[in-house]
């Protein structure tokens, strides 16, 4: 692909899932709602509620730091980058050589702190206490997420996402085992990560909506990492044409929408993973993961 | 051309322990010689940066001493160089933040410590590096108030000397375990690692300081020297497994540490035991890869090891130097006593931020950096092996995840609440900035931290290959990059430099957005909102000081940590004199009784006292010099037939 090519696709995956973010957050409520039997809300309404945040003027703490301000504009340039990183509907992008899997939770992390500090700079009880709790969450899943990453390492031998991607495409991460148990731990990770629950109470106005835009651009970009990983199907190669390009995004379109529906009823089952299960989840998903880095080994070991 | 240097550097450690005596014989010349012995020290370090960077061959003079039959030598070459130029820099803002200190004149000791530690680098043999180990530690030991307890910080000092004197002579198995008992415990291996915390606490600043950024650092250089040079023997595997599991016994230990502790000092020296496990853990794998021919994996454990060390003396000063700001400032070093000191400190509060930042595993810092090579180390480790080294490795690799993020956890504990919030104690509501040349030396540091981070690569091929090519004989090559850092040739890796520039693209952009679509406008401030309770009566003018989280649920749910070993050994000593005590006691109550008139009352309490002889501490010292000098002896016999 020609670097004017990779560039344009990179802008346009970085408009298309920035712009997507809040839409998803929508789209999973209404799943949730639909089969729960209630009366679903609009998906526009994160869009919205953003815009009505945005017009608003922000009232802050009168012994706030610069820190308040600053936080969430750190929290969602990491995020951002962070989603312009997780391939869509196309490989081969002007970020492919940076999109590294361990730099990829590095900036959820960078995110997650620059929010706990933004929570804790007003000095009030409830947000310190909930930056706390996610810090704490956080050390258990960064552990996980490594193992993750170690399995898929293994499978792939390297931790390049486009690398990593394109040779799932090709049928090379085998065994297929080792795969089905990453993505599960993955999975898991994704719903036992803390997200900015409890920790936004002192952001108002166009503050609040960046942590909050922030808060949907990580559920998104879980959700393209997990389809972008397990699921390749569709997604352009990295020569391809506009048309290609297309025939990707919608095939990503109909994988996270899948994705956002198998989510849902989970969830409309088994309901909310509550906090305090939160570690046993992430331990499960541990063992998962050290299972698929053995079963991955053994079988090199057995070739 | 090595030569002239080790020469000016050897004058340049001897006038930094020549203006500690000084300082010592005249007090009054205390804050002259210290800000002189920082000019020193910065000149030294200039001088090993030129010695790093020019590259040139190993450079070995003698000593004017000879002693128990050693040659006494000391040496130059890339590794020591290094070591030499972070070691100095380091004191070098030492210094300069002790000599502006407000509270106390600075002590002759930090100047001396440092000359010593100098020496204990560059000294060729093991007597030499030694010998100036053990008065560096004596040194140290010094500059404690008499009131507060260092015997055991003393008592590691002697043992890691001789340790090095006997790992400098010993046949292979021998150095490899005097080299874990002596620079090993100095370095804060885990199970041993709670004498730091405790040192760090007694210790005045510059000690505090020298502690984390030059005796740490020191330490781990002569772990180090278990790796084989070019053409010499390959050790055993199970060295680096050994390693491997101590040093993240200590990295998660000392992250938990960090997240726990209730006041700064522990925090720092928690991250120094943390850190100083991530570089055991890198040697552990460079150890396992050499003794697999791997030497590419090697290299690339190698390029983490230095990385950290480098960050542990740029960091670790940063970090000690801030928390003697912060403590000078606000009058107390225990974090439920802090709070709000980014309005009054914004300056040691970014440097704070900064430092912790540096050490934590978050792009674009240079601790991702060493995590994210520590962790490509370990994918590049032979896949084909025993299930127990797999799980050893997953093992290690859930660690690396878990004390990066209490790292993160702890830096935002710590900065959160020392700094963020409602100030808790009046104190601290009015802290006052440190003197121009300490922030000077603070933003020097924090700046330094920044730029290992960003310029990760370019600085990887100046200044650590030819130390890596000095003690292995292998080359960096494609790992560092200009951009960044990759796992082998032709493969992508972290781009270090083109990440942290997106970010701030990222931030810009965010922010000309706002204003270009007219969002940004100009905010309003009001009272915390503060879950509907009422306002905090007018004699707590800082709102209610126990409605500010407190510091407590950082860390992830743990079953109660063991006791530290050497604690345990000395709560043993303490229970066995308890016999003792009891016993003696019987044995005379029993007596008297039997005696008629004595009045076993009184003789009771007198005996219950049971006083600690006074020339107990100097016949120790006088007792572990004795074995120093046997040390030697059986050093040099062990030597003479090589």
């Amino acid at each position: 692909m020609s670097l004017l090519a990779a560039l344009l696709a990179q802008l346009l995956h970085t408009a298309l899932v920035l712009a997507a973010a809040p839409f998803a957050s929508g789209l999973r409520r209404w799943t949730e709602a639909v089969m729960i039997g209630r009366h679903p809300p609009d998906p526009r309404q994160p869009w919205r509620d953003l815009r009505r945040l945005l017009r608003k003027q922000p009232v802050v703490a009168e012994n706030a730091s610069p820190v308040l301000t600053i936080a969430p504009l750190v929290c969602v340039a990491a995020m951002a980058l962070a989603a312009a990183l997780v391939p869509t509907f196309t490989l081969g992008m002007a970020f492919a050589p940076m999109s590294d899997l361990l730099v990829l939770g590095g900036l959820l992390a960078g995110a997650r702190v620059a929010l706990a500090l933004a929570a804790l700079d007003a000095g009030t009880a409830p947000a310190g206490l909930a930056a706390a709790r996610a810090m704490s969450l956080g050390c258990l899943a960064e552990a996980v997420l490594l193992l993750a990453i170690l399995a898929l390492g293994l499978l792939g031998g390297t931790t390049n996402l486009d690398l990593l991607m394109g040779q799932q495409r090709q049928g090379l991460l085998q065994p297929l085992a080792a795969t089905v148990l990453t993505a599960i731990a993955l999975a898991t990770i994704a719903v036992a990560e803390p997200g900015m629950e409890g920790q936004a109470t002192e952001f108002s106005g166009g503050d609040l909506a960046l942590a909050t835009f922030a808060d949907q651009c990580r559920q998104l970009i879980w959700l393209n990492l997990i389809a972008g990983l397990f699921l390749p199907w569709g997604m352009a190669e990295p020569d391809g044409g506009l048309l290609a390009w297309l025939g990707g995004a919608l095939a990503w379109a109909a994988k996270v929408l899948a994705l956002m529906v198998v989510a849902a009823a989970i969830h409309c089952v088994a309901g909310t993973l509550r906090p305090g299960r939160r570690p046993v989840a992430l331990g499960i998903a541990a063992a998962l993961a050290l299972l698929a880095a053995i079963v991955v080994l053994a079988s090199a070991a057995a070739a | 051309m090595n030569a002239l240097l080790l020469t000016l550097l050897a004058a340049i450690l001897a006038a930094l322990i020549g203006l500690g005596g000084i300082a010592v014989a005249w007090p009054a010349l205390a804050r002259r010689t210290a800000l002189a012995a920082a000019v020193a020290a910065a000149t030294g370090s200039l001088l090993a940066l030129l010695a790093l960077v020019i590259d040139s061959p190993q450079a070995v003079i003698p000593l004017p001493l000879r002693l128990a039959g050693f040659p006494c030598q000391i040496a130059l070459d890339p590794l020591r160089a290094f070591f030499a130029a972070l070691v100095l820099a380091a004191g070098t803002a030492t210094l300069g933040c002790a000599a502006v200190v407000k509270s106390s004149p600075p002590s002759g000791t930090a100047p001396v410590c440092l000359g010593l530690l100098g020496f204990a680098l560059l000294g060729a043999d093991g007597f030499v590096a030694g010998a100036a180990l053990a008065i560096a530690g004596g040194a140290l030991w010094a500059s404690v108030p008499a009131e507060r307890p260092a015997a055991l910080p003393l008592g590691v000092f002697l043992l890691a000397s001789l340790m090095t004197i006997v790992a400098a002579a010993a046949p292979p198995q021998a150095r490899f375990w005097a080299t874990l008992a002596g620079p090993g415990l100095l370095a804060g291996l885990a199970p041993f690692h709670a004498w730091l915390s405790q040192c760090n606490r007694v210790t005045p600043a510059p000690s505090a300081a020298l502690l984390s950024g030059a005796v740490v650092p020191t330490a781990l250089f002569r772990v180090l020297q278990l790796l084989p040079g070019p053409g010499s023997d390959v050790p055993p595997a199970w060295w680096g497994v050994v390693l491997v599991m101590l040093g993240t016994a200590s990295a998660v230990i000392g992250g938990l540490d960090a997240t726990l502790a209730a006041d700064l000092d522990t925090a720092v020296a928690s991250n120094t035991i943390r850190q100083s496990g991530l570089t055991m853990l890198g040697i552990g794998i460079a150890l396992g890869a050499t003794a697999a021919d791997l030497p590419g994996v090697a290299t690339m454990a190698l390029a983490a090891v230095l990385l950290l060390i480098a960050m542990q003396a740029i960091g670790g000063t940063l970090l000690a130097l801030a928390t003697t700001a912060i403590s000078e400032a606000a009058g107390t070093q225990r974090l439920d006593r802090l709070g709000g000191l980014v309005h009054r400190l914004p300056v040691t509060t970014a440097c704070w931020l900064a430092g912790l930042a540096g050490l934590a595993a978050l792009p674009p810092s240079a601790g991702f950096a060493a995590v994210w090579l520590l962790f490509h180390a370990g994918l590049g480790l032979p896949h084909a092996a025993t299930l127990l080294s797999q799980l050893l490795r997953g093992g290690w690799i859930a660690a690396l995840g878990a004390t990066g993020g209490l790292s993160a956890a702890s830096l935002v504990r710590l900065v959160g609440m020392a700094c963020l919030g409602r100030p808790r104690t009046p104190r601290a509501a009015v802290a006052e900035e440190p003197p121009r040349l300490a922030r000077l030396a603070l933003l020097a540091l924090a700046s330094a931290a920044c730029a290992w981070g960003m310029f990760v690569g370019p600085l990887l091929i100046r200044l650590v290959d030819p130390p890596i090519r000095a003690l292995t004989g292998a080359v960096l090559g494609p790992i560092a990059s200009g951009a960044g850092l990759a796992s082998g040739a032709d493969t992508p890796g972290y781009a270090a430099l083109p990440l942290t520039v997106l970010l701030l693209l990222g931030v810009g952009v965010i922010v000309w957005l706002r204003r270009f679509l007219g969002i940004a406008r100009a905010t309003a401030s009001g009272p915390a909102w503060e879950d509907g309770f009422a306002a905090p009566p007018a004699w707590l003018p800082f709102g209610e000081p126990t409605a500010q989280t407190a510091g407590a649920g950082f860390a992830p749910m743990m079953p109660a940590a063991e006791p530290d070993g050497l604690l345990a050994v000395q709560r043993l000593l303490f229970a066995a004199r308890r016999l003792i005590t009891r016993v003696t006691l019987i044995t005379r109550v029993t007596a008297e009784r039997r005696q008629p008139g004595g009045s076993a009352s009184s003789r009771m309490t007198r005996a219950a006292r049971p006083a600690m002889p006074g020339f107990a501490a100097p016949a120790l010292i006088l007792l572990v010099l004795a074995a120093l000098l046997i040390a030697c002896a059986a050093a040099s016999t062990w030597s003479a037939p090589t």
